[in-house]
């Protein structure tokens, strides 16, 4: 995964190209009117809360599908369009790292006779299957091989594009023995056929589609590209999902009926709420100490409860020792005033909660 | 179906392997390569680190926790299981939208082996994990005195199956009957957490269940209560509980329901309707395996938690040896130190140098009344460890009941949410 060879499988797949100098191929050779159709049919996203991106390009006659790292799972079929240079859009998430595979010949009715080709992106820093886009992104011409059968040597694409970023990652469950094959590419029980076309390969019942991520952290476990919360009265596999789900909200509101807590609302609100994660580290002592105050106060200062909150708190070198609380007073005298003046100061920069 | 190509990638990479490819192929730069930290253990402490390492450090960092359970019981509160205040479904929690807020990779197995070397786990369900970082937060061990049933004598110390079995024992007794629990020696999870329970039984006994002959017997391996010394002797005083201390438990029989143990050097046996034996305890399984204990607990460097015996590993929690009382709430605190810890090391960033831990205990002492005990720990640099800057106890009361759901609900949102 760390260390690819950009130029023996850039070369490689150039090479075959090459060879294979009418690179129309494989899918070519089917019947066109299907492929106009699959590319809205099999387009996966109908809503989506979070912000999406389109991917695009053109390529031979293919199916391509992103495997996500949040096991969410798209795909689109390019479109004949008469040209050698089918086109594709993919729309994928803004804010989820992604990996994509290429097959083609993927008309033939025997899939062991599909070309399927893992995409590595190649950004002049970094050679990675992983990619997150930030905009619009088009890869151009993508000349896969059109030859061979089963899974291809990885196609790594130049990407000069500041819109996608490509994102090493030092383990990959979708990808558990880091071979750049993805799990579902994978054939576990050597019988020829991919653990994803293979009823008896998959041999993780808490992981349905097999593609690494188990199935209730799975937002797509059965990878049909719908996601598992819009897919109505959902199939068998979704029961374990929302028993999971029923039962945290069940602990959670029995626990707020017994506090008597006013706010109960507020800790369904937390517990769902999104939050923007930092693309860096950056030290911060007063960040530190403070963190210490969330087991009673809530985390970055927003009380779950009715107990305070003390984010946005302006004057903590008076308050905390004013309050008559004798274990909020009891902690206050473990600390020195400089610590006191440092969590004060982080405590300011957090935004209040409303009330 | 079979497939019968000859240039397949499987093929291709059976004749000419990995290694070799790699050898011959020059290498592209690989500093954008995203760390991966694996928290083994997905409790108090093991939860919250990882949450933390992602809110502080996010995109930066890769982080996988790997558990066996898909919910976790907490045994904070769980005497109120006992009694009937709570259950352990109002305990639990599970990771769904804990791990998708943080966008922390959820893997249910148990970690069997470690190889430091390769830096990669071996885990229960056959896969190979590897790491950059691996934090330890597994909890604890027993060490029991010889083998016996633990669903015919529960210790209840791990919260979830244990709790239930006990309550349905609890509320299988009859006035009269013997109710038995042993206090392990110290340290062990949760200081003020048995006197705690023998306080709650006997008030459900007296209290709620009505039954003024039954006998509620406290064996402890402590030479005297440890904490909150007040409170519990006048609780137990109150409630009329046989308190020993300095009793050794040397052998538990569980088809007589007896236990034996040497009491000022005298040998003595008791039989008891229910048998709660909480057994002495040391770092769980993964620590020895691992190879970081010392004795039964991981010596670590309180500025980040690392493993002074082996680097790239962190222990957190109960498993690791310093003086810090073995508890939940600590546990998150010291999650967060290691957490930062981690942090700074992969930028290239010095440890802060004064950290603070600090823990707090609500101890119900009957349905409606309860105590708290609590400090702050700070880092001695003469000695290299973490010492009290203040501790702090509360006598029992109802008010004190109602802030230990306030105090709780706040602390499990910071860890599980
Ligand atoms: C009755 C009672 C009352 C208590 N009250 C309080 C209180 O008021 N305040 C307080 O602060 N504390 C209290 N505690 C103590 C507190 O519950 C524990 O100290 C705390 O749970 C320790 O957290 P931990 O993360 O170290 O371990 P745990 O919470 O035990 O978590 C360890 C996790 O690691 C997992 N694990 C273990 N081995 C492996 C492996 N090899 N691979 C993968 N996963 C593994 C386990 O499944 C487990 O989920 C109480 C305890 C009890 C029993």
């Amino acid at each position: 995964m760390k260390v690819q060879n950009k130029s023996l499988l850039t070369g490689y797949s150039l090479t075959l190209c090459l060879i294979l100098a009418g690179c129309g191929g494989g899918g070519s050779t089917s019947t066109s009117s299907t492929d106009d159709d699959s590319s809205s049919n099999t387009q996966t996203p109908t809503t989506m809360e979070k912000s999406t991106y389109s991917l695009s390009g053109t390529v031979p006659g293919t199916l391509i599908e992103a495997f996500c790292k949040d096991g969410s799972y798209y795909s689109v079929n390019s479109t004949d369009d008469g040209t050698e240079n089918h086109p594709f859009t993919l729309t994928l998430p803004s804010d989820i790292e992604c990996k994509l595979v290429m097959t083609t010949n993927e008309k033939q009715s025997d899939v062991t006779q599909y070309i399927i080709t893992p995409i590595l992106l190649n950004d002049g820093e970094t050679t990675s299957s992983y990619f997150e886009l930030d905009d619009n992104v088009s890869l151009g011409h993508i000349a896969l091989p059109m030859s061979g059968e089963g899974v291809q040597e990885p196609f790594t694409v130049e990407v000069s594009d500041e819109k996608l970023q490509v994102k090493s990652f030092s383990y990959d469950a979708l990808d558990t023995d880091g071979d750049n094959v993805p799990n579902v590419y994978e054939d576990d029980d050597d019988d020829g056929v991919y653990n994803k076309y293979d009823e008896d390969d998959n041999n993780n019942e808490n992981d349905s589609d097999g593609d690494g991520v188990e199935n209730q952290y799975d937002s797509d476990d059965d990878n049909d590209g719908t996601k598992d919360t819009e897919e109505s009265e959902s199939s068998e596999t979704e029961e374990s999902d929302d028993e999971n789900e029923d039962k945290e909200e069940e602990s959670q509101e029995d626990e707020d009926e017994k506090d008597e807590d006013e706010k109960d609302d507020e800790t369904e609100n937390s517990n769902s709420a999104t939050i923007t994660l930092p693309t860096s580290y950056k030290a911060d002592a007063g960040r530190l100490l403070g963190s210490q105050c969330a087991q009673c106060h809530g985390t970055n200062g927003v009380s779950v409860n009715k107990w305070d909150s003390i984010a946005g708190e302006d004057d903590l070198e008076d308050e905390i020792f004013e309050d008559d609380e004798p274990i909020m007073s009891a902690q206050a005298h473990g600390y020195t005033s400089e610590e006191i003046t440092l969590i004060g100061n982080w405590l300011k920069t957090l935004s209040k909660n409303d009330d | 179906m079979k497939t019968t190509n000859s240039n397949s990638r499987r093929d291709f990479m059976k004749f000419v392997g990995l290694s070799s490819l790699v050898a011959i192929t020059p290498t592209v730069s690989s500093a954008a390569t995203i760390p991966h930290i694996v928290v083994v253990g997905g409790g108090f402490a093991g939860a919250t680190c990882a949450k933390y390492l992602k809110m502080w450090g996010g995109s930066s960092v890769d982080v996988t926790i790997i558990e066996p359970n898909a919910t976790y019981v907490s045994p904070i509160l769980s005497n109120l299981v006992l009694n009937g205040q709570k259950t352990t479904s109002n305990l639990s929690f599970t990771y769904g939208s804990y791990s998708s807020k943080y966008g922390i990779n959820m893997v249910h197995s148990t970690v069997n082996a470690v190889d430091k070397t390769n830096q990669s786990l071996t885990l229960a369900n056959g896969n190979s994990v590897k790491y950059d970082k691996l934090v330890l937060a597994p909890g604890i061990d027993f060490i029991k005195t010889n083998e016996y049933d633990i669903a015919k004598i529960p210790h209840a110390w791990k919260a979830g199956e244990q709790t239930n079995l006990l309550k349905a024992q609890i509320d299988a007794m009859k006035d009269g009957d013997t109710f038995t629990m042993t206090i392990p020696a110290a340290p062990y999870r949760c200081p003020p957490g048995p006197y705690e329970r023998a306080c709650v039984v006997a008030d459900y006994l007296k209290n709620t269940k009505g039954y003024s002959n039954c006998k509620v017997v406290v064996l402890d391996a402590n030479a005297k209560i440890i904490v909150e010394e007040e409170t519990f002797a006048t609780t137990f005083a109150n409630y009329g509980v046989d308190y020993r201390p300095s009793t050794t438990v040397t052998h538990v029989d569980d088809t007589t329901k007896t236990v034996s143990y040497t009491e000022g050097g005298t040998s003595k046996t008791l039989s008891s309707t229910v048998l709660n034996v909480i057994p002495n305890q040391k770092a769980a399984p993964i620590i020895f395996t691992a190879g970081v204990n010392s004795g039964n607990w991981a010596p670590i460097n309180p500025l980040s938690y690392e493993s002074v015996v082996a680097s790239g590993i962190y222990i957190i929690g109960d498993s690791q040896a310093t003086g810090q009382p073995k508890a939940g709430h600590i546990g998150n605190s010291e999650a967060k130190v290691c957490a930062d810890a981690i942090l700074r090391t992969l930028s290239g960033v010095a440890l802060y140098a004064s950290p603070k831990t600090n823990s707090a205990c609500y101890s119900p002492t009957s349905a409606t009344e309860a105590s708290w005990l609590t400090g702050v720990f700070k880092y001695d640099t003469g000695t290299q460890t973490m010492v009290a800057a203040n501790t702090a106890a509360g006598g029992p009361s109802t008010s004190n009941y109602g802030k230990m759901f306030l105090w709780s609900g706040n602390l499990f949102a910071d860890t599980f949410s």
